[in-house]
């Protein structure tokens, strides 16, 4: 007898099927992610177009040190909330899931304080590039709280569990990771250059 | 208090906190190049350099982008 697997809506599907399911879903993410990516990429590059290397010498070093911590962190405990959840560990995947969305929300506080004592305005073209792209990530940023907070207040009863169950958990995961690899380059980009 | 279910996932959580590591560390270094380095072009090099190395693990480890031609079962 072929094993099964249940699909997010309850029907139950043979494993093969439920993989080559998750697989397509895979694909198309990640074609998603490529051409989000191509729109940050193009973001990055009108920075140095618009401004050279140079940054603003009123940035906070240390809040933009402090929240690139915080993103990276995040996206440990949502590999964590991932990784619980494929092996059947539904509780401690949720508590990562939420720890995940806390650190995503202080982040997201962190870029708007950073916004309300910017020295530099959005008219100079170094403001130009910081407010563009803090601004497009920041947005990102809250449309993957919602997700996870989505997949947290679905994951209660247990049908994200364990191998290609958890594909919806997966995806809403990767997506974060997504938005810490677009930080890992916009974060030396408009903090670290001279 | 959640703990941890099986030797398999212990596995994949600890590899998850060491490549979390790695990513704290080169963080790190691209504070203290930064601060300290006045030549633009080798920091421009070197910050490119970090940034590559820090997107490649969480590509690889995080993402698990191998899954796209391996399938459900690789990692």
């Amino acid at each position: 007898m072929a094993a099964t697997a249940t699909l997010p809506h309850g029907r139950e599907v043979d494993s093969s099927h439920a993989a080559r399911r998750v697989r397509i879903n895979r694909l198309g993410l990640w074609l998603f992610l490529a051409s989000d990516g191509a729109l940050f990429a193009l973001f990055a590059a009108s920075r140095f177009y618009i401004a050279g290397t140079a940054i603003s010498p009123h940035l906070n070093q240390l809040l933009g040190l402090g929240i690139t911590s915080l993103l990276l962190l995040s996206s440990f405990t949502a590999y964590r909330a991932e990784t619980a959840f494929t092996h059947g560990n539904t509780s401690h995947g949720r508590m990562m899931l939420l720890a995940t969305v806390l650190m995503g929300l202080m982040f997201f506080g962190g870029v708007v304080y950073e916004w309300s004592i910017a020295e530099f305005s959005p008219s100079e073209a170094y403001g130009t590039a910081f407010f563009s792209m803090t601004g497009m990530h920041a947005f990102h940023v809250v449309t993957g709280v919602f997700f996870l907070l989505l997949m947290w207040a679905r994951s209660g009863d247990g049908k994200f569990t364990g191998g290609t169950n958890a594909w919806p958990i997966a995806a809403a995961v990767i997506y974060w990771h997504f938005v810490d690899v677009v930080w890992v380059f916009f974060y030396p980009t408009l903090y670290l250059l001279k | 208090m959640s703990t941890l279910n099986s030797a398999a996932e212990q596995v994949a959580q600890r590899r998850g906190l060491m490549v979390f590591l790695a990513l704290a560390v080169l963080t790190v270094i691209e504070y203290i190049v930064a601060v300290s380095l006045d030549s633009v072009p080798v920091l421009v090099a070197l910050l490119a350099v970090a940034a590559g190395a820090k997107c490649w693990a969480i590509t690889v480890y995080f993402m698990h982008v191998s899954k796209l031609w391996r399938g459900e079962e690789a990692h």
